[in-house]
């Protein structure tokens, strides 16, 4: 009786296996995408738009490249990059992609930050975020940290996607907060 | 193993077969929701940090396998085929779920279920104690059908009349 029981749950655990195992064969719609990101490129800083309205009411676009004064190196910073370097390219007008759940967003996130996740380009949402990114600027990207994977995951979506330049701030929003940069609470404007 | 009898008291027949069908259909729904989005299963899986990083093949294979097993365990549970087995598994299954619970909770970590995709019920939020409740609930319901047998209107007791 228990032998039966036995060779009937193995047989039952053979029959799933076996399933996932076609299932896996078939190119899924989002591909699965686990490990380390590739490092970022090197390359000049992206364009941060600055449209000025004048007096006379016309809109005049100032916008000016931000590596006039830093030009292109090969030894860049790397994928994973610390708080201070973050507060650099906070400075320079890179954009900060908070990749937390939308709680902790809410409660406090980097000045300006938009808010992904990988999960949110899994299920096809998050567009309206990735159109306001330039894929060939930095994008820094955070979570909470330590053994926090989410922004690991995250970026290895965005450079499926083709974004390559992305960086890691490595110890995430608790050390931002810590190092009293500055901070925006709320919902994100965007959140799909 | 008599205490092994597939023939329970008439009354815990019906309480059997109810029990055998939600939990079957729970098991269904819950695999239905992982296999419609493998990546972010595949991500849960990965966030539990159980598997090592250099063995991603083996989290990928979670992301299909965990799935399966449910479903097909799911499906005998319901149709009252192999149905007390069906149950064994997934009381291994359930085991194993409470340990990794536990285990993230040891270790502080910030994970999301995805126990039923995109839905969180009873418990939202990072997996803690109330998942682990929720499962030890769902852990004693399968050993019932594992020490009961398959209770009413099922194939398997249709099958040795």
């Amino acid at each position: 009786m228990t032998s039966r029981l036995l060779f009937r749950a193995i047989a039952l655990v053979a029959l799933g296996g076996g399933l996932a195992i076609a299932h896996s064969l078939i190119p899924p719609k989002h591909p699965i995408l686990l490990g380390t990101p590739k490092p970022p490129e090197s390359g000049p800083f992206g364009v941060v738009p600055n449209p000025v309205v004048t007096e006379n009411g016309q809109s005049r676009d100032t916008t000016t490249p931000t590596t006039a004064s830093t030009p292109p190196t090969q030894a860049g910073p790397g994928l994973n990059i610390t708080t201070a370097e973050a507060f650099e390219f906070f400075q320079k007008g890179v954009s900060f992609v908070d990749s937390r759940n939308l709680d902790e967003y809410t409660a406090g996130h980097i000045e300006n930050a938009f808010y992904l996740t990988a999960d949110q380009l899994i299920s096809g949402k998050g567009l309206a975020v990735m159109s306001m990114l330039d894929p060939k600027a930095p994008v820094v990207v955070y979570c909470g940290g330590g053994m926090c994977d989410a922004s690991k995951n995250l970026v290895n979506y965005l450079q499926a996607a083709g974004f390559t330049r992305c960086h890691i701030m490595h110890d995430g929003y608790p050390a931002w907060l810590a190092s009293g940069h500055p901070t925006a609470q709320g919902a994100p404007e965007i959140a799909e | 193993m008599t205490s092994l009898s597939s023939k329970p008291p008439a009354p815990l027949g019906g309480i059997v077969l109810v029990v055998r069908v939600l939990l079957g259909g729970l098991f269904i729904f819950a695999a239905v929701m992982k296999l419609s989005s493998p990546a972010a299963f595949a991500l849960s899986v990965a966030h539990f940090k159980i598997i090592p990083e250099h063995a991603d093949h083996l989290t990928k294979l979670a992301a299909y396998a965990v799935p399966w097993i449910e479903a097909v365990c799911g499906l005998s549970l319901v149709l009252g085929l192999w149905a007390r087995s069906a149950a064994l598994v997934l009381t291994l299954l359930l085991a194993g779920f409470i340990a990794m619970i536990a285990s993230t909770i040891y270790r502080d970590l910030n994970v999301s279920c995805s126990c039923f995709g995109k839905f969180e019920f009873p418990c939202s939020g990072p997996v803690g104690w109330c998942h682990i409740a929720r499962n030890g609930v769902l852990l004693a319901l399968a050993l019932l059908v594992v020490w009961c047998g398959p209770g009413s209107l099922a194939i398997d007791r249709e099958s040795t009349r």
